[in-house]
């Protein structure tokens, strides 16, 4: 886990930012008025949280966010409210597609539109387009 | 400041208004609760392990679980380093108990298999048929008679059963 870490030679380089984006670009109040809509949001300044987490973090965290204590409490849950066994293993793959429909929803929004997922917390310019996700 | 996915993509496509409901359900209702649930079943689990089942109703159970939840605020705000150390060894926890279960119940049902007279597990599961209603009691003491309720009152119960189901699926929207 530390190894993925220790390869990040710029912890203040804000995540957005890509290759072919010119590095601390700013806001100019003039053009914002008229293009504002039209290109992806820019940070105003260099983020000043640091980067602590690689990717193997990440990735640990949200499986142990969708497996969590719940698949030890939910049992009794299911159980209390089926007439029997065979029903609560139904239940619990019905909830896995449920589940699933949700979770290839937010990946086809998360492929669909570009960039972090996250409003920035300083609004933009234009407050109503300042987060075009 | 960190939010799930839902609520810049609910801005995104529906305006400020419904983006901002989000986030406010999100950090005033549902956030809590889930850490709340989250600290008395840690509490809960730890008297199970021990062996006490009847202390849910007390006061000292109630302590246990804000003392959770302050110690868990408490490791996040210093550092999210170690917490996220403190994460992967839960994670390791977890992905070893249910293991362990799969484990257990692949040898009870190799052992059953392999000799039908064996005593092993309850043998629940071999004598009796997966479908067939069974009586059910709840945590309160109150029977459940399965050949007695009505389709709808079923229906209310199989919702139930589905949202605990949810429950434990729960996190799919964390992972942007």
């Amino acid at each position: 886990m530390v190894s993925i870490t220790s390869t990040d030679n710029n912890p203040q380089q804000p995540l957005l930012a890509s290759g072919n984006v010119s590095q601390g670009q700013h806001y100019n109040a003039a053009d914002n008025e008229t293009s504002a809509s039209d290109r992806p949001w820019q940070p105003s300044e260099p983020s000043t949280f640091k980067r602590s987490l690689g990717v193997i973090d990440a990735f640990g965290i949200v499986i142990s966010i969708v497996i969590g204590s719940g698949v030890f409490t939910s049992p009794g849950a299911i159980d209390t409210n089926v007439p029997s066994p065979g029903v609560a293993l139904v239940i619990w793959v019905l909830g896995g597609v449920l589940a699933w429909t949700g979770a290839s929803t937010l990946a086809e929004l998360g492929t669909a539109i570009p960039g972090e997922g996250q409003c920035p917390i300083k609004p933009t310019p234009i407050t109503s387009q300042s987060c075009p996700v | 400041m960190y939010l799930g996915g839902v609520q810049p993509y609910l801005q995104y496509i529906f305006g400020d208004v419904f983006g901002f409901l989000a986030a406010w359900t999100w950090i005033v209702a549902v956030m809590p609760a889930t850490l709340a649930i989250l600290s008395i079943v840690f509490v809960e689990s730890i008297y199970s392990a021990i062996g006490t089942t009847t202390q849910s109703r007390g006061l000292e159970h109630k302590f246990f679980s804000v003392l959770v939840l302050a110690v868990m605020t408490g490791a996040n705000s210093i550092s999210t380093r170690a917490s996220t150390r403190l994460n992967g060894f839960f994670v390791l926890t977890k992905f070893i108990s249910i293991l362990a279960i799969a484990v257990a119940g692949l040898a009870v049902i190799v052992l059953q298999v392999s000799d039908p007279q064996r005593d092993i597990g309850g043998r629940d599961w071999f004598q009796k048929p997966w479908f067939g209603n069974r009586d059910t009691i709840d945590p309160d003491g109150h029977e459940i008679r399965w050949s007695t309720l009505s389709s709808w009152e079923i229906l209310g119960h199989l919702s139930a059963a589905l949202y605990g189901a949810l429950w434990a699926y729960s996190g799919w929207d964390k992972v942007r």
